[in-house]
């Protein structure tokens, strides 16, 4: 039997397009329920401060988060990124210290591997954001991009479930995978405005 | 090394979200002319999404403006609805509640404690660096905040925005059962956080001492947190509404934060060190021995010592959560019935699902007061006869202490202004940190710039 991925939605519903992970992860649990996903997922609970992952990660192998990005791109724009390969962090994550507040996702995963948790396999689905400011629902562009970005997710979580370190990727067509990005989406999407 | 009379540096709070900037000092001829934090978005979406909505959805909308501490937000907002239709908790509500807000206590301080302040005084650029020369220390810190996420889980639904909470009460009271579970991690994070006091009170702590005006809550003899008077160490006394009243926001034309002044003139601190300065004879034994034993001076007035209070404050939610839990009896009803607004009896809407106000001919109002984590925490709401809001005005921590921590960015600039720009930026990010603002859930301090004046 395959193992579970664990698969968390991230993001603030009361922040337009910062919802959209949350959706997407909850679509895939759906179609994981009507048989269309190829592994055995975990619907993590609503993630608001990422450093909760880390409940939700234990005794997980692999794992799939799906969050909301700004990297400048078209919104509804679907990426991919490794955030872990077999324990280690890759060269995409920042470095910086976190936030004076809270954590971001690579933060919570670099604690956690710290302390001897975490899943060795981590990976992200990023849907483009147009609109972060605060109010509910979100735009036209990005909610038509959710079915496509629960249908990615599941597939990643499929290879994040069997992966091997050499593995060549085959996402289909009209999926980037931008497994080494100039920029890590988590962090591209709040810097655009200070750049 | 050499760098110019004239410049400015700052911080970038990085958001994930728009709204969000950073903090920027400017350095003239050698002093210092400009200090500005920007670091906090008044949540005036979810003041106006609240006019017209029913009283009862209030709690729910405002715990969604916080991802770290959801609970103040349910508990100002069900104090204010409260106090605007005359309903009064039972005593058995009133401790639930209490319980609940000690878990997110526990969890957002052991946060802050552990993984975002203990860094600062290691040098180290985080919690992962500390964790790599001391990983069973951030096991102890991850392990009092899971604590802390357990009770909030247990009583309020769920750990991430709790949905049990309503005016009134709960929408459902936890089986005793459940409620003894939390017993046991809580006499381990006891241990764990007097452990906590011991470590951080051996920090090398730089001599500062703020000239502040502390405000907080006290609360007939017991350490505040779900309510009681506002009190300040300039002789404030007064009521929640009172309160609501001296309060003065005004904009400010560079940011678009909101700057809190007592009367329109003071500025004041809340959080942790205004609480243990009002309140610390009011602390359970085990945390004011540990206080004791940490030399914590009352008041303290070091900023960089709140770190040594929110650690006693973890030994006071602890002792006082366990006390909650030994003497627990589920509330029946789990929320109190709505009173008749006309006089016509009380509860004579049983099950609370008619308002008072639906009744009622007059637009009632009301404010509600609560110490969430990082200070007092005000909702204010005007509810039509009909029982829909007419008015809200919800102000938070971080507004009220953001002059205050523009004062602390100011000392620490002039005192450091011989030292390199890259040296300063650091003990300044520190100087705000001290106060843990919130930043509207999730922003980052990922970027720094260093511009020289040109």
């Amino acid at each position: 039997m395959p193992p579970l991925v664990v698969v968390a939605g991230i993001g603030n519903p009361m922040r337009h397009d910062d919802g959209a992970g949350l959706l997407v992860a909850e679509r895939a649990a759906e179609l994981e329920v009507q048989g269309q996903a190829p592994v055995a997922i975990a619907l993590a609970p609503p993630v608001g401060d990422p450093l909760d992952l880390l409940w939700s990660w234990d005794g997980a192998e692999a794992a799939v988060i799906a969050d909301a990005t700004r990297s400048g791109s078209a919104p509804g724009t679907l990426s991919f990124a490794w955030i872990a390969r077999d324990g280690e962090c890759q060269a995409v994550l920042s470095t910086k210290a976190p936030t004076s507040h809270g954590f971001g996702v690579a933060g919570a995963y670099r604690v956690a591997r710290a302390v001897g948790r975490g899943p060795r396999q981590l990976a992200v689905v990023g849907i483009e954001g147009l609109d972060f400011s605060q109010g509910e629902g979100l735009t036209a562009p990005v909610a038509a991009a959710v079915p496509a970005a629960a249908r990615l997710l599941l597939h990643v979580a499929g290879r994040v479930a069997n992966h091997t370190s050499t593995e060549r990727w085959h996402l289909g067509q009209g999926f980037h995978d931008v497994r080494a990005p100039r920029t890590d989406p988590m962090e591209a999407r709040g810097r655009k405005k200070y750049r | 090394m050499t760098h110019s009379r004239d410049y400015a540096f700052g911080v970038d709070a990085l958001a994930r979200v728009e709204g969000e900037g950073g903090f920027r000092v400017v350095v003239r001829d050698g002093a210092v002319s400009e200090v500005a934090l920007d670091i906090f978005e008044p949540p005036r979406f979810f003041e106006a999404l609240l006019v017209g909505r029913s009283y009862r959805e209030a709690p729910d909308i405002t715990a969604r403006i916080c991802g770290i501490c959801p609970v103040a937000y349910q508990m100002s907002s069900c104090a204010a609805m409260e106090s605007a239709l005359d309903i009064v908790p039972s005593r058995q509500v009133v401790d639930l509640r209490r319980l609940l807000y000690c878990g997110e206590w526990l969890q957002s301080h052991a946060l802050h404690v552990y993984l975002l302040h203990a860094p600062d005084f290691f040098g180290y650029e985080d919690a992962v660096q500390l964790a790599a020369h001391d990983k069973p220390v951030v096991e102890r810190g991850l392990a009092l905040k899971k604590t802390g996420n357990k009770i909030m889980g247990t009583v309020g639904g769920r750990a991430v925005h709790p949905v049990n909470v309503r005016v009134g009460g709960f929408y459902k009271a936890p089986s005793p059962f459940e409620i003894s579970a939390l017993a046991e991690p809580l006499r381990r994070a006891l241990d764990a956080s007097l452990a906590t006091v011991e470590w951080v009170a051996g920090f090398d702590f730089p001599d500062v001492t703020g000239d502040y005006l502390f405000v907080a809550l006290r609360d007939e003899g017991r350490y505040p947190i779900e309510g009681g008077r506002v009190v300040s160490s300039g002789g404030l006394d007064c009521t929640p509404a009172e309160f609501a009243d001296a309060v003065v926001e005004e904009h400010v034309a560079r940011s678009t934060a909101l700057h809190a002044r007592l009367f329109g003139q003071k500025p004041y601190l809340t959080g942790p060190l205004a609480r243990y300065a009002l309140n610390a004879g009011a602390l359970t034994p085990l945390a004011a021995e540990a206080a004791r034993r940490a030399q914590l001076e009352v008041p303290c007035r070091n900023p960089f010592r709140s770190i040594v209070v929110r650690a006693v404050e973890m030994v006071f939610a602890c002792e006082e959560a366990l006390r909650l839990v030994e003497s627990y009896e589920p509330p029946e009803p789990p929320a109190a019935d709505m009173p008749d607004p006309e006089g016509n009896g009380a509860g004579a809407t049983p099950g609370a699902e008619r308002a008072g106000a639906e009744r009622a001919g007059a637009e009632r109002a009301g404010a509600g007061v609560t110490e969430a984590p990082r200070g007092v925490l005000l909702h204010e709401y005007n509810v039509g006869p009909d029982g829909l809001i007419r008015h809200a005005r919800i102000v938070p921590p971080t507004s009220q202490n953001q002059l205050t921590i523009e004062a602390d960015l100011r000392r620490v600039a002039e005192a450091g202004l011989e030292l390199p720009p890259e040296e300063l930026t650091k003990r300044a990010e520190v100087a705000v940190r001290n106060h843990d603002p919130c930043i509207s859930c999730a922003a980052h301090f990922l970027d720094l710039t260093l511009e020289r004046a040109p």
